[in-house]
């Protein structure tokens, strides 16, 4: 991996090279930025090759839309902003965004992390899909609950309310965690 | 900041999953697909319609003049494949003489003589009698109908035992005139890969330019291209009613 990117000096020079659509630099690309974009998309999409999936998809598209980028801001940014974009739409086209009580709440298996990552990471797997997207959304991403509800044809309410239950979940998963591992010892 | 975002957001905003084999997989083929030169796909195209070419040309059986036969040499095989029809005509078989009909003036008066010889046979041993025996008598005289095999006239078969070719009336233009003079109407596409195939066969270097092939197949993308387009343009459209 750092063979292929010291051949671009800077992310401005990567950056320059996607977009000019340079295959080397494309898949360079790849190589330093596919891990961040497959966690966002795994904070998301439970299934994980689904998520594999949706980011390989979003890499192709970061590719395809590189020429909208007017290099005002960060270009890493500008990528998540897409990723999350097309997560957003599988979630949509699955019919996952909408709130389900009665969902399990079933916990995921990710594997390469350290265990209190991956622990945090199956706690937000195991929210329902709705109160899931507002959370990493507000929490995670930094978006406000106007650009939320945009974002996911919700009020801003509807947003808070979420939001607010997802906390409380997760609240109370984190002290049954705290509970087992006191225990355990 | 909640303490519970800032929690989350400390240890999961960038955490960094390492792709599997299957998606490192899958995005390399997406990049082949995207990278692949276009010209590669018209050398395909191009090839498989010389292929095609070249085998629908081997299947019609045509005689073509080598180049570096003179009209003269061409000319003068004629004669030699005249004299073998006529042989193949002399060698007709036994079951296509007996299918002629048509009799000569010998063989009615052989028939006339059988009958006189024997009035008081019956009808029956008189009609077999009196159909007409020129196996033994009248072999030279015969003139045998003949089913042949081909009915292109232009086409000349040296089998002569399997197949007898009509006779053939050649056409009295001179090879070499016809050879040199060049084509006054646009080809086909197929004439095109036809005339570059039997380049090949000669053992010249193809060019697609020279035939006209190379554009002629770029046109023929570029219209199918075109239809692609349109098609997915369509489907767009639809996807977009039905969201």
């Amino acid at each position: 991996m750092t063979k292929i990117f010291s051949l671009f000096r800077s992310e401005q020079d990567l950056a320059k090279g996607v977009i000019k659509g340079d295959e080397k630099a494309q898949r360079a690309f790849y190589e330093k930025y596919s891990g961040k974009f497959l966690a966002i998309c795994c904070r998301y999409i439970k299934d994980r090759m689904a998520a594999e999936d949706v980011m390989v998809d979003s890499m192709m598209r970061i590719f395809e839309k590189g020429k909208q980028f007017d290099f005002q801001g960060s270009f890493e940014g500008w990528c998540k902003r897409i990723v999350v974009n097309q997560t957003l739409g599988y979630l949509r086209s699955q019919k996952m965004l909408e709130v389900n009580i009665e969902e399990t709440y079933t916990l995921a298996d990710t594997p390469n992390l350290d265990l209190e990552t991956n622990d945090l990471m199956k706690l937000v797997q195991a929210l329902p899909s709705g109160y899931r997207a507002v959370f990493n959304l507000y929490a995670i991403e930094g978006y406000s609950h106007a650009e939320i509800s945009e974002m996911l044809g919700i009020t801003e309410g509807t947003s808070k309310s979420q939001l607010s239950r997802a906390r409380n979940f997760l609240q109370d998963q984190l002290k049954k965690t705290d509970f087992q591992m006191t225990s355990n010892f | 900041m909640n303490p519970i975002d800032q929690h989350f957001s400390k240890n999961l905003k960038e955490l960094e999953v390492k792709p599997s084999d299957r998606a490192n997989r899958l995005f390399s083929e997406k990049m082949n697909k995207k990278h692949r030169p276009a010209w590669k796909y018209w050398a395909m195209a191009a090839s498989v319609i010389l292929v095609v070419g070249i085998a629908i040309r081997v299947s019609t059986h045509t005689f073509l003049p080598q180049d570096d036969q003179t009209a003269a040499e061409i000319q003068a095989q004629l004669p030699i494949i005249q004299e073998k029809q006529e042989l193949a005509q002399e060698l007709a078989t036994p079951e296509e003489e007996a299918e002629d009909t048509t009799l000569t003036e010998a063989t009615i008066e052989v028939i006339k003589t059988i009958a006189q010889i024997t009035p008081n046979v019956n009808k029956e041993e008189e009609a077999i009698k009196t159909t007409p025996v020129v196996k033994t008598f009248q072999v030279a005289s015969i003139q045998p109908k003949i089913n042949y095999k081909y009915e292109r006239p232009n086409l000349i078969d040296y089998t002569i035992v399997d197949a007898v070719p009509k006779e053939i009336e050649l056409p009295k233009e001179d090879f070499e005139e016809k050879i040199s003079r060049p084509a006054t109407k646009e080809k086909s596409l197929l004439g095109k890969i036809i005339k570059e195939a039997q380049y090949a066969l000669n053992g010249e270097k193809v060019d697609l330019d020279r035939s006209g092939i190379r554009p002629a197949v770029i046109n023929l993308a570029h219209q199918k291209a075109q239809v692609i387009a349109e098609d997915v343009q369509d489907l767009s459209k639809i996807k977009k009613v039905f969201k």
